[in-house]
């Protein structure tokens, strides 16, 4: 993000820990105002603990935490006027109050004027859709409906920054998609406002956000547009978080401009980084996506050769899982052409572009312990 | 001998010894426990004349009798009433800071609120009454003669407050618990300072815990026999008047003041089942300002303290104080035990004895008999008969064990159906009679749930593997019950190591440590009192000690 952006909320050196087990670690955050920024990471990472640090429900042990230029960190949750969603199942919504009476609760319990409370209630209504609703109790409404009234009750109490936490968490397929639509709609429709967005799932923050944050371990490991991210991943981690790749280990052994040569096992393969110097250890990365499958004794470039191991259909694709003569197994996701797939057994050749690679020098340890999450 | 065991275990898994089985343990549970409480209307409508006369019209004393018993009944429902709310003032704060705060010795002050938990009432009751009512407690250190307090009204429901302080917040902690916090985090989001909070989202989400938790706390204080005979002074109340006048051989009045308690009780347990849900609380309405200021951190700490410190000085030092007592107090403790005429000695070893049997035997029958119910309630698809059995299960919990015991008294001796020869004279089996009656409820309430966390799963897998159901149960199912049995066995054990009322309505002869106790009182000397109490409280403790140890490790 640009320099001269004044950020809307920042974390300055935030760390905390539970009994002992460091769970966020000296994290520094700048988030612009009217953004959607999506904090993403495996479960345990952390990230909904920053969420509650931010919305003053947990207390970070050490770091500064800033709203709107102001030190927020004495500041109880309450008067820090901050509108949260909850997860998914309830939304948090008040099982013992009306829809009405959920979504006036803010204000009501600020004081405000009842006149003012019920005009700007009538009109939030409106604007989800639920004038017709109002005297409902949350148990009859559908995963829809409560979205909506969660979020305009986050809402009514003038809150420019909205936090949400794992709003769509572990619905089915389907569903989550729309509610992810008529979420991101609702909020980009309703103008200037900062949204921080916890989640786990890589394909909601890359498809919502207008930047993301990736945290593993309690640390930022990457801060970016989605696309940023997907093109440039600055670590195997946030690569192998991002997408569904393969890593190839070996050493840089010689420069042929464009290429960069690298022996992996007792393959040569041509990368279009030149950034590394003859003799590095490096990992090359390959999506599953941008490798190809031929019938064996086909000659390409970045040629590898084995035996179909698996085959498996996800959504649309097949996904065929290829050993290499090393016991290697790389992975590959080609769409489903019944003319051109392969049984288990075949003996394949797979290749890459040079271009669709990305190289990160070798960080030392097993490479399998780093790719576990 | 395998091939017998399994043989054995074959014929009990039949169909017919599964009926015997449920048969069996509902007639126990219908002829020992229920009918028993119930045929006091019985023998208060047979024998309504001459108990009109003796109550209403009686040739001496005229209507005093019932100008008595009023007079104690209402003095009782005061008590348990002013009780009841000041439990809930001091409890539902502790219960909050219990449940949703984390400090440092939290597991602590967690143990500590159990401790009058296992004391007999009769103990605490005495402890308590030196404390605030003796020169050698909180009077003598502030330099004055005598107690702060004297016994009557006032020091009743300090000792009632203490005893039922445990029951509140341990309710009310499991209660707060369930509650989502997420609720609350969304409302503090929105703006709600903490007493709004509370008020709006906590508390209505609550309420029917809390309640259940008042109506329980209510019940227990109206019952108590043991410590309030020990502070009564002149004042009685209905469950001292019952075991006084038993004592006098007033039948007639004992039973008709019986059967109004039982009428209460059963009316405070319709009231728990059907009534608690439609509790309204004003959650309409907010008031920011007054509410912001109830919120002040200032004011919050300053609650902590002052519930810390009620804790404190009303709950635990009283609790503790026949300990500093007998520090103070050693030699005379020692002459009164071993040197005095009497050989009190002697009799404490012999009360012992029989309060460590009489315990021991209805635990036993409380386990045998209770782990069938505790199956039936939770494995048999019976409906409404099984709802009806769900809401009968607590009825000797609600019920004043005096009358309790008078009730069961009547039924089996010789005023009961079994005719002049009656089926049992007062003394070690009537007791024990009684006591299973009250010990039953808390067995089978503390298995249900445990047999309802046990995965049926299991026992179907072993059943497709070829197990008769006995056998599934001695291999399946007691394995996972055996710590419930354990726990419902220690809080059976200590209930009845401490029951003093009922006790003292059909002992006879027999002596329990707690009837010792008052009557030590009763005959000041104030230091052998001391002695046997701090031995019961001791083994008491001992034995919450195991039950937590039990429970925690099962979390």
């Amino acid at each position: 993000m640009s320099e001269e952006e004044k950020p809307y909320v920042e974390l300055r050196n935030v760390s905390k820990s539970y009994e002992g087990q460091t769970v966020l670690r000296n994290i520094s955050l700048k988030i612009p105002y009217n953004t959607y920024f999506c904090i993403c990471g495996p479960t345990g990472s952390g990230k909904s603990t920053l969420l509650k640090i931010l919305a003053g429900l947990e207390t970070p042990d050490e770091g500064e935490i800033y709203i709107n230029g102001e030190l927020v960190n004495d500041i109880p949750p309450e008067d820090r006027g901050i509108g949260m969603l909850f997860e998914h199942m309830t939304y948090a919504l008040f099982p013992h109050y009306s829809i009405y009476e959920n979504i006036i609760y803010g204000p009501r319990v600020r004081g405000e004027p009842k006149e003012i409370i019920k005009k700007t209630a009538d009109e939030m209504l409106q604007l989800v859709l639920l004038s017709d609703r109002a005297n409902d109790f949350p148990d009859v409404m559908s995963g829809g409906m409560k979205q909506r009234v969660a979020l305009a009750r986050a809402l009514m109490t003038g809150s420019k920054l909205i936090l949400l936490d794992e709003p769509l968490g572990a619905l089915d397929a389907k569903i989550r998609l729309n509610l992810r639509k008529e979420l991101v709609n609702m909020v980009r429709s309703l103008g200037d406002l900062t949204v921080i967005h916890v989640t786990q799932d890589v394909e909601e923050a890359l498809m919502v956000s207008d930047y993301i944050a990736i945290l593993y371990f309690g640390e930022i490991l990457q801060i970016g547009t989605p696309e940023e991210l997907y093109d440039h991943p600055n670590s195997i981690e946030v690569c192998n978080f991002l997408s569904n790749s393969n890593f190839l280990e070996g050493e840089v052994v010689r420069i042929e401009k464009p290429y960069s040569i690298i022996q992996s096992q007792n393959t040569m393969l041509r990368v279009t980084d030149l950034s590394y110097s003859v003799g590095t250890k490096v990992v090359v990365a390959i999506r599953a996506t941008d490798l190809s499958i031929h019938p064996d004794n086909t000659s390409n470039v970045n040629k590898l050769e084995g035996r179909v191991l698996r085959r498996q259909f996800i959504h649309g694709f097949m996904r065929y899982e290829v050993e290499l003569e090393s016991k290697k197994v790389i992975v590959i996701e080609v769409p489903y052409k019944k003319a051109s797939s392969f049984e288990e057994g075949d003996r394949v050749s797979i290749s890459f572009r040079p271009e669709h690679t990305l190289v990160f020098s070798h960080p030392g340890e097993i490479l399998k312990d780093i790719l576990e999450v | 001998m395998g091939q017998l065991i399994q043989k054995i275990e074959k014929a009990l898994s039949t169909r017919f010894a599964r009926i015997f089985s449920d048969t069996f343990t509902l007639a126990f549970f219908i002829l020992i426990i229920i009918v028993p409480i119930l045929y006091i209307f019985t023998f208060v409508g047979t024998e309504w004349n001459s108990i009109y006369t003796e109550i209403f019209n009686h040739p001496i004393t005229g209507d005093e009798q019932w100008f008595d018993l009023t007079a104690a009944l209402v003095r009782s429902f005061e008590i348990a009433a002013i009780v009841t709310v000041i439990d809930i003032l001091i409890g539902l704060p502790m219960a909050l800071i219990l449940a949703r705060k984390d400090f440092r010795g939290k597991k602590y002050i967690d143990t500590l609120i159990d401790l009058p938990l296992a004391v007999p009432t009769a103990a605490l009751g005495f402890s308590i009454y030196l404390f605030w009512g003796t020169q050698w407690g909180i009077g003598g250190l502030l330099g004055l003669g005598g107690g702060v307090f004297s016994e009557g009204p006032l020091m009743i429901m300090l000792v009632h407050i203490v005893f039922t302080y445990p029951y509140i917040v341990r309710n009310l902690k499991e209660v707060i618990m369930r509650v989502d916090r997420t609720y609350e985090q969304a409302a503090q989001s929105l703006g709600a300072p903490p007493f709004t909070v509370f008020r709006t989202i906590t508390g209505p989400l609550m309420k029917e815990g809390l309640v259940a938790g008042a109506i329980l706390a209510f019940t227990r204080s109206l019952g108590e026999t043991g410590a309030t005979m020990i502070v009564f002074g002149v004042t009685e109340t209905s469950p001292i008047q019952i075991v006084a006048w038993r004592g006098l051989g007033l039948f007639g009045p004992a039973a008709f003041l019986t059967m109004i308690l039982v009428l209460v009780a059963l009316g405070l347990l319709l009231m728990l089942k059907l009534v608690t849900r439609r509790v309204g609380l004003p959650i309409h309405r907010v008031f920011p300002r007054a509410e912001r200021k109830l919120s002040h951190p200032i004011l919050r700490k300053s609650r902590n303290v002052i519930v810390g410190l009620i804790f404190l000085v009303v709950v635990i030092l009283p609790s503790l104080w026949t300990f500093v007592y007998i520090g103070i107090n050693g030699n005379a403790a020692y002459s009164q035990m071993f040197l005095s005429s009497d050989n009190k000695v002697a009799a404490f070893w012999l009360s012992l004895m029989s309060s460590l049997s009489i315990a021991g035997m209805v635990t036993l029958i409380c386990i045998i008999l209770g782990i069938p119910m505790a199956l039936i309630m939770v494995r048999r698809k019976w409906g409404k008969i099984k709802a009806i059995l769900d809401a009968m299960i607590d009825i000797p919990l609600v019920i004043p064990s005096a009358a309790l015991g008078f009730s069961v008294f009547v039924f089996w001796g010789t005023l009961g159906p079994f005719g002049p020869g009656g089926v049992f004279s007062p003394g070690y089996w009537l007791i024990v009679l009684v006591h299973v009656v009250f010990c039953y409820p808390y067995m089978v309430r503390v298995l249900i749930p445990i047999v309802n966390s046990i995965d049926p799963g299991y026992e179907e897998a072993a059943m497709t593997l070829g197990a008769p159901s006995f056998t599934v149960f001695r291999t399946c199912t007691w394995p996972l019950l055996k710590r419930g049995v354990l726990a419902g066995s220690i809080i059976t054990f200590t209930r009845s190591l401490g029951e003093t009322g009922a006790t003292l309505v059909v002992m006879g002869l027999a002596r329990t440590v707690p009837v010792l106790i008052v009557d030590w009182v009763e005959a000041q000397s104030l230091a052998a009192a001391a002695f046997a109490s701090v031995i019961i409280i001791i083994f008491s403790y001992c034995l919450i000690f195991i039950l937590r140890k039990i429970t925690l490790e099962n979390e």
